[in-house]
């Protein structure tokens, strides 16, 4: 009882591969993959710096998408870890008196979003940013100076 | 700014404004609203990636993903996502899917020196079956196998596991959950006779302690951190310890933290088990109502091969070990013996035996670890001083011990993935029932998982070597017959001899014993320790390697047969996370091209074998059964026939598009107008994946395993549920009687589950006697000892090397590294080192090292100024998600040997110039 | 250019005397209401942040209102937001309830 396969036609495939694969000659497995090169092979690897040497020197990204969290377009590494006791972040992004308020010069101000605590009272925009959204760098990240390994067209 | 587009922002912002704070807007402008995004289609769905298993939205429109938000209804996650989570969406559309079936070809036929061509799937089929029935006839059901996965949907994982274990009767399918959660399922159903935790997330709010053992919750559980960061801040109180063998993330808001050496955390948790007993703090009224004492061997090897047939020249040394090792002198004590003596790994093959014991004996287990002793071997940080660490084991001990506090222990893969994982997640129920703080709100040992179903799938559905649904397992007759009553098999059709655990199978490529590898869902020739071995095996050895994958990683690299998959929103599932909430969602988009559901797959792969095939007499080497003739499985054509089946059914026929699965037809008003590809291809009008979830949902009802109706989980409303689900209802703490159902009225507090729960007594050195004890209702607190690392540093290895994830890519970083944002984020991973470590090499910051160890050697760039990860000198990091930098090259394959999860955090490597 | 919405909390029985107020404010729209809980969204257009800041306090003066506080805010390199907006958005103009933007965040 073997059923027949529908198959789709090629026309849907947007792969740069698949362009290859249909070639005659195949596509060999060292040009697939992030790494374009074999398992056996031992590549060296490149260093690599965050764009944005201070903050305010480059320019803000455009969101990944509405609703996406902003990445960082500066180094953060003389602002990071975020503990506990000191968060650099908020010394530039954050007050709690005047929330949403933008501050001097252009750093971005952390949202109403972040003063309010969705688990308990998600009506009410408090003073302190909440503690569920304390860690920056759990949405926020800095963005290196890379090309992406591949494209993406979402 | 036009006056129109700034009406319009002014009304986008007066929305989110009224959204935010809970007003709903009136008709007019929910109407209006309808005009721009009446074609985008929200709906309910999962996080892809980790263990949490947070609620996401997903909009839609002309069957693209258009953007995804954080679920606010959530209870896990409260409208929060981790950088991950926000590019649920994007993952899907990385310009190099694959859409096509590749097989490797030269002239016109498959070829395993050949390249990858584009082939139909009919063509894909026709080679995959031939190969597989080539391997199958030749080496019978051992010399195939499956590769799985905790990121299967339940449904994906209980269509290969009845596929493997009912239709072809080998028991060789096993996840790269082995990898991730083995030995907390070990802890599991050895301390309770049941599996997955007792508690849930809201123990967070709950309590005022948290301990993270092995857990960088900070990066790799980023929303259950954001919500130990909200108690911990809004609480002067609250205090979180992090204990880990460097300092990372989770130190940063940590109030103390303790930097432990290497597999110490064994001597570390007895020296609190000997504080409790010294200090009268046992909870007398607690162990004596629903607790016992029990201990196991201590020489069971560390999961290695038992010969070095196969290692390499270098490797001999460290493999030797599997079978005699030397008692270094802090073994020697932990273990009561003297240091230097030789010890035979008798009982590497019984590892997981125990027996009870009195407390008098379990005392004077404990007795050794007294603060010196364990400060002295423990302390991870040579810059530390000796006092200053003893405080801080002394006031780790406080935290657990003080009566008011409510105490919560995290782990995940430091104690998993662990030469002793079940041993040192045995501990931590141990100190925890010493104390009576399990099973309560705020009080409770908690497993945390890794990935996104490896309790829903992995552990639950059981697509285990030993498992079947429901905790059973394929040794126990009763378990067998049950399974086969629901299935409707005929009796012993099920292979009652446990299969091979997924490095298993890795060796059984490479000594041949396994020729047919179909890969599902993960990336394990990327991710399983000692890669070299395992990457020239399948490109050199005679066999056939299909890997089903949504984008090309190491592992496609080395098959024999690529199969386009449909990624998580392109098909119907359902996944359960760390606190035993099952969430499900529908098909949002159409996969790309050619690409289909694993279900799909697996389904329609199942057309091609006929009962004659797999249920006749099949040889299976070793079996030893008193069911059983030995090394056979019986012929039950006959049997099958007097069930009605014909000897020329498919496995199609009578594993899935049964007269029962049928019923559930296709199409269903529960889809509200959303697609369902995989039943559309198959063609025949049953909703697979619901029919295959009420099927499989059978055998953990009435068990306490309890899953809700699929219709349920679909719900508007529903944002998953927490098992048992009795009546619609979740339980939120089993074993606890005011919230869990299967509680015995009366008792409080019971540990019902059923395994190990008969056994004989002894002493510390063995069974005395052999009448077995019944434990029902009972927990085990087991003492276990501290036992080195297989592998240490020496003159030429000179380093301990730990590996792991990142906050920002996803296991291999197959799906991740496609997303620019996060990409740009982590381009690569580094080594991270202490400076003095670097220095010493003629190292600085951005040099290429070279890494070596036994096994391997690969490049890195190296870290020394810390950022994310501050290392001890003798100590480097290096994450595993980027392929360029293949790390598990270099790691060692040794386990668990109770659990056979492999030790992916230590072993001994050197770091010198590029 | 600043806007800003708020939200403006007030007793039920003042809530549509508070709406009037509002309206009535340069730079100041009412745009939703829900009487039983006294809330009240309205967006505010200022040319500086610090306008903005002012009428903010002048909100809160206001007779009647309990609570006025900001719960979201634009400024103009919010591109995000813009990028948001539908091309063809100028075939609205006219219609008296402008499409609803769904916010994410």
């Amino acid at each position: 009882m073997k059923t027949k396969i529908i198959t789709i036609t090629l026309a849907a495939c947007f792969s740069g591969l698949m362009t290859m694969a249909q070639a005659e000659e195949g596509i060999s497995d060292s040009e697939v993959g992030l790494s374009k090169e074999s398992v056996f092979e031992t590549p060296t690897p490149s260093a690599f710096e965050y764009k944005g040497v201070m903050p305010g020197t480059d320019p803000i990204y455009d969101r990944a998408y509405p609703g996406a969290p902003p990445q960082i377009p500066h180094n953060i590494e003389l602002m990071t870890p975020v503990r506990a006791t000191i968060n650099y972040c908020m010394s530039c992004h954050g007050n709690a008196e005047e929330v949403g308020k933008q501050l001097q010069g252009t750093p971005t101000p952390i949202p109403p979003s972040h003063y309010t605590d969705q688990r308990n009272t998600p009506d009410k925009v408090g003073k302190k940013v909440v503690g569920a959204r304390y860690v920056c760098t759990q949405c926020h990240v800095p963005q290196a100076d890379v090309k992406p390994l591949v494209n993406n067209t979402f | 700014m036009s006056i129109t587009r700034r009406d319009f922002l002014k009304t986008s912002i007066a929305a989110a404004t009224a959204a935010s704070v809970g007003i709903s807007l009136s008709p007019a402008a929910k109407a209006a609203a309808g005009k721009i995004d009446k074609d985008w289609r929200w709906d309910k769905g999962v996080c892809r990636f980790c263990g949490v298993g947070c609620g996401i939205q997903i909009a839609t429109k002309n069957d693209r993903i258009v953007a995804t938000k954080a679920d606010p209804d959530s209870p896990v996650n409260r409208g929060l996502n981790c950088i991950k989570g926000y590019f649920n969406g994007k993952i899907l559309y990385g310009e190099d899917r694959l859409t096509q079936p590749l097989l490797r070809m030269k002239n016109g036929k498959f070829d395993k020196k050949g390249d990858f061509m584009a082939v139909s799937w009919e063509r894909a089929f026709d080679e995959m079956e031939k190969q597989f029935k080539k391997a199958y006839t030749e080496l019978g059901p051992t010399g195939v196998a499956i590769m799985g996965s905790g990121q299967y949907t339940v449904q994906e994982g209980y269509a290969s596991a009845k596929l493997m274990k009912a239709g072809f009767r080998s028991n060789n399918i096993d996840p790269n959950a082995r990898h991730c959660m083995a030995s907390a399922v070990a802890g599991f159903i050895q301390t309770f006779g049941i599996d997955e935790p007792a508690g849930n997330y809201d123990d967070i709010e709950h309590t005022d302690t948290m301990v993270l053992w092995g857990a960088n919750m900070a990066e790799m559980h980023p929303i259950l951190w954001s919500r130990i960061a909200d108690r911990r801040l809004s609480n002067d109180n609250v205090r979180v310890v992090n204990l880990s063998t460097y300092s990372n993330m989770s130190s940063d808001l940590a109030d103390l933290e303790i930097i432990f050496k290497p597999q110490t955390d064994l001597a570390i948790q007895n020296y609190i088990a000997r504080e409790i007993i010294k200090r009268d703090a046992v909870n007398w009224d607690f162990v004596k109502k629903h607790c016992v004492f029990a201990t196991g061997p201590y020489d069971i090897g560390y999961g290695m091969r038992d010969n070095d047939k196969f290692a390499f020249a270098a490797e001999k040394d460290t493999q030797a070990k599997q079978n005699k090792i030397k008692l270094d002198a802090d073994e020697a004590i932990a273990q009561r013996r003297k240091a230097g003596e030789q010890v035979d790994q008798t009982n590497s093959g019984s590892a997981g035996k125990h027996w009870l014991i009195e407390f008098e004996n379990f005392k004077q287990a404990v007795e050794p670890y007294t603060l010196d002793y364990v400060a002295e071997l423990a302390k991870g940080d040579t810059d530390e001083s000796l006092e200053q660490f003893k405080a801080k084991l002394k006031q780790l001990a406080d935290l657990y011990i003080e009566p008011k506090r409510k105490v919560v222990s995290f782990w995940t893969m430091g104690f998993n993935q662990h030469q002793r994982g079940t041993w040192v997640n045995e501990q931590a129920y141990m100190n925890h029932l010493l104390l009576g703080k399990q099973a309560m709100p705020g009080n409770g040992a908690f497993s945390l998982t890794g990935q996104p179903s490896a309790c829903g799938t992995a552990r639950e559905v059981g697509t285990f070597a030993h498992r079947l649904p429901a905790d059973m397992v394929v040794m126990n007759p009763k378990h067998r017959a049950m399974s086969e009553d629901i299935w409707k098999l005929p009796a012993n059709t099920l292979n009652p001899k446990v299969g091979s655990h997924i490095t298993k199978i890795m060796r059984d490529l490479e000594d041949g014993s396994v020729k047919w590898l179909w890969v599902q869902v993960c990336n394990p020739f990327q991710g399983t320790a000692n890669a070299n071995h395992w990457i020239t095996a399948a490109r050199e050895m005679d066999n056939f390697i299909v890997v089903a994958d949504a984008y090309p990683g190491v592992s496609t690299k080395v098959a024999d047969l690529v199969l386009p998959a449909a990624m998580i929103f392109e098909k119907w599932g359902a996944y359960g996370n760390a606190e035993r909430r099952t969430q499900m969602w529908r098909e949002q988009v159409p996969p790309p091209g050619e690409a289909r559901s694993d279900v799909w797959q697996v389904l329609e792969f199942s057309k091609r074998f006929k009962l004659k095939e797999v249920w006749d007499e099949k040889s299976i080497p070793g079996l030893k059964d008193k069911d059983f003739a030995d090394n056979t499985l019986p012929d039950v054509l006959d049997a099958a026939k007097q069930m009605g089946y014909s000897a020329d059914d498919t496995l199609y026929d009578v594993l899935f598009a049964n007269a029962e699965n049928k019923k559930f037809k296709w199409p269903d008003p529960i889809a509200k107008d959303h697609d369902n590809h995989t039943v559309a291809i198959l063609g025949d009008g049953w909703f697979a994946e619901k029919a295959l979830f009420e099927e499989y949902a059978r055998f953990g009802r009435g068990h306490a395993h309890d899953l809700g109706p699929f219709d349920l989980y679909m719900h508007d409303d529903v944002r998953g549920l927490r098992w048992p689900v009795v009546d619609g209802k979740e339980t939120t703490w089993r074993f606890n009687e005011k919230y869990d159902p299967y509680v015995t009225k009366g008792s409080g507090i019971e540990f019902y589950g059923k395994a190990f729960k008969a056994l004989p007594t002894g002493d510390l050195n063995g069974v005395t006697g052999k009448d077995k004890v019944d434990l029902s209702g009972k927990a085990k607190i087991f003492f276990r000892p501290y036992a080195a690392a297989v592998e240490q540093p020496d003159e030429n290895y000179d380093m301990w090397l730990c590996t792991g994830r990142v906050l920002e890519h996803w296991h291999s970083g197959t799906m991740t590294r496609r997303v620019p944002e996060l990409h740009r984020a982590v381009p690569a991973a580094l080594l991270y080192m202490h400076p003095r470590d670097a220095d010493a090499r003629g190292l600085k910051r951005n040099d290429v090292a070279w890494l070596e160890s036994r096994r391997g050697k690969i490049k890195a760039v190296v870290e020394t100024h810390g950022g994310r990860n501050r290392m001890p000198p003798g100590t480097v990091f290096v994450p595993w998600f980027d392929e360029g930098v293949f790390i598990n090259k270099l790691t060692l394959d040794a386990t668990c040997p109770i659990s056979k999860q492999t030790d992916f955090k230590k072993c001994a490597i050197k770091v010198y110039k590029a | 250019m600043n806007l800003s919405g708020i939200l403006v909390i007030t007793a039920p029985d003042q809530v549509e005397a508070c709406m009037a107020q509002l309206n009535a404010l340069p730079g100041v729209d009412v745009h939703h209401s829900d009487i039983a809980s006294g809330k009240i969204v309205a967006t505010q257009e200022a040319e500086k942040t610090e306008d903005e800041v002012e009428g903010l306090k002048r909100i809160k003066a206001l007779p009647g209102v309990l609570m006025a506080e900001m719960v979201y805010h634009y400024f103009e390199e919010d591109k995000a937001l813009e990028a948001q907006m539908p091309a063809d958005l100028d075939k609205y103009q006219g219609l008296k309830e402008i499409p609803v933007f769904k916010n994410k965040s």
